[in-house]
């Protein structure tokens, strides 16, 4: 009987302990998912190819343009933060043909972007975070030529990749300042991108 | 005439901390670092132990205290000088390269060589006199033009005395750099470099400086150079009103890192010619990656005429700022060049990178 209850203690200790673990498992605050949105100025310089013809040239093009953000992230530690997001951005393209044989000027020119974002940020203090994302970008631009030209335009749908540098600021309790710049690998551009940041 | 309107804006607290950037370290005031109440130039005695207690990095402290830092963080190191004597030792030197990668080969600028010192004519430090003298370039457009300028390379960029008034208020007469501005290290930022305020745009001037708890006043009046031909002297009189709104905002800052802005118009009226509307855009964000070691990003803007045919001048950087040991700064900087303008003509992206040293002694 003595021995029976001395099991039954251990068993029921070790239910205990299993128990208040899973109560513990079950109170303890989970690092919740934190949506974040973004709004902000985004500008690259690339080269694009020209065709008319025979003739062939590139263009330096410069965008510019409005980029939108929305996110989930979630700490995974005290420091570091998982960060997943669409990109959705709309602006303008301009450039010049290289050569004399097409000078072209193109002004103007509309383009959209989608793209998927993701990105692993380390807070450094309370108010400012430094990190890394690597954003795929899908563009298509309306190219829109004189009518009866024979110019011929690269990239009206394109898709391109690159890892960046991200850095934010906090300026109150839920906005950042953020600057990301990006190396964009098919578009052998530099992106840089200037947002305001509020967390939901 | 040249007249210029600025508004900044530090986030955190008003005023600036040995580099402005360090603004998010919350000390509300330059005169408590530094002997010039509105920066740059010589630290005090107080200002040489917070670098080494506080900002600069620890693996180099050689597992010394904090206490033994700040004792160890004099001219002479541990050894007192004289109540009344205090001076100080600067090198700066920048190597930079344009279009890294390329084919474009290094350039070095020994920027300061200089000795400065602080004489105090009582023990509460209310009648100081603060002086620097050292080797300055020539810079860079005038160096090909010899026999056309004579620009003289052993200079004094700061000469003055300071005298406490009373627990409010500060007077400097001699010369020293304009009151106007965030002072930031970078002399080619166009909020210094198109402003009349870069390395050696220092006035003879008085200055007047209001302290409180809650604001800063400062009026300085200034009669430019005097060592330069009068026709060369920058004459004026700026104006400078700092309100801390910190102790309410301050919740989402600190910890080394910080927000500053600057936007200004800059009204220029040449001797020949209509006068010219323009602005510039100077903002920078820092933060403290560990402990004295911080990376900041930077943005800005210039544009000499506010006219639809005229380029903006677009500059982005990303850098780091580190203090290894007292004494001691490196700062390196990746920066990006880019024209806006009407033309649908795209200059290439321009790149420069630049690595500074800067020894204080």
């Amino acid at each position: 009987m003595i021995n029976l209850i001395c099991i039954f203690a251990i068993l029921s200790s070790g239910f205990q302990a299993a128990a208040q673990a899973q109560a513990k498992s079950k109170t303890r605050p989970r690092k919740p998912w934190m949506q974040e949105v973004q709004l902000g100025y985004t500008i690259w310089q690339e080269s694009i190819a020209l065709k008319n013809g025979a003739f062939e040239t590139k263009m330096q093009a410069q965008t510019q343009g409005l980029l939108a953000n929305y996110g989930l992230s979630k700490a995974f530690s005290p420091r570091w933060v998982g960060v997943y997001g669409i990109d959705a951005a709309i602006g303008t393209l301009k450039g010049k043909g290289e050569s004399v044989g097409i000078a072209d000027e193109l002004k103007g020119q509309l383009w959209y972007m989608v793209g998927l974002n993701l990105g692993v940020m380390y807070r450094t203090s309370a108010s400012s975070a430094i990190g890394l994302h690597i954003p795929a970008h899908y563009r298509m631009i309306k190219w829109k030529l004189d009518a009866g030209s024979a110019l011929e335009t690269e990239r009206d749908a394109s898709f391109s990749i690159g890892p960046g540098l991200v850095f934010e600021n906090k300026v109150s309790d839920a906005s950042f300042v953020r600057v990301a710049v990006t190396q964009h690998y098919q578009w052998e551009a530099t992106m840089f991108a200037f947002s305001w940041k509020y967390q939901l | 005439m040249l007249f210029i309107l600025g508004v900044l804006a530090l986030f955190n607290s008003p005023s600036a901390w040995a580099y402005p950037e360090f603004i998010g370290y919350k000390y509300s005031s330059c005169v408590t670092c530094h002997y010039n109440g509105h920066g740059n130039g010589p630290i005090n005695d107080y200002g040489r132990a917070l670098w080494a207690t506080e900002i600069a990095g620890r693996a180099l402290a050689l597992g010394r205290t904090p206490e033994e830092l700040g004792e160890a963080s004099g001219f002479l190191g541990r050894r007192e000088l004289p109540w009344w004597f205090r001076p100080g030792l600067k090198g700066r030197g920048l190597t930079m390269r344009t279009s890294p990668g390329g084919d474009s080969t290094d350039r070095f600028i020994m920027m300061q060589a200089e000795g400065n010192v602080a004489l105090f004519f009582d023990r509460d430090q209310r009648h100081i006199f603060v002086g620097s003298f050292g080797h300055a370039p020539i810079p860079n457009r005038l160096s090909g033009q010899p026999g056309e300028y004579e620009v003289d390379q052993w200079i004094s960029r700061e000469h003055y005395f300071r005298w406490q008034k009373n627990e409010v208020l500060w007077i400097y007469a001699g010369m020293m750099d304009k009151v106007y501005g965030i002072r930031t290290v970078n002399h080619t930022a166009y909020s210094r470099s198109r402003t009349g305020l870069a390395m050696n745009d220092q006035a003879h001037g008085i200055v007047a400086h209001w302290i409180q708890p809650k604001y800063e006043f400062t009026v300085n009046g200034f009669a430019g150079n005097l060592y330069q031909e009068a026709d060369l002297r920058q004459m004026g009189l700026s104006s400078m009103w700092e309100y801390e709104y910190a102790e309410a905002k301050r919740s989402g800052f600190g910890n080394g890192a910080a927000v500053l802005a600057e936007l200004g118009l800059i009204r220029n009226e040449p001797r020949t010619g209509k006068a010219q509307l323009g602005y510039y855009l100077y903002s920078e964000a820092i933060q403290k990656i560990a402990r004295g070691y911080h990376a900041f990003v930077g943005l800005q803007m210039y544009k000499g005429r506010m006219e639809a045919d005229q380029s903006d001048l677009f500059k982005t950087s990303v850098g780091a700022l580190m203090f290894p040991m007292q004494r001691v700064e490196f700062r390196f900087e990746l920066e990006n060049a880019k024209q806006l303008n009407q033309s649908p003509s795209v200059r290439r992206d321009t790149w420069v990178a630049l690595i500074q040293a800067h020894l204080s002694l």
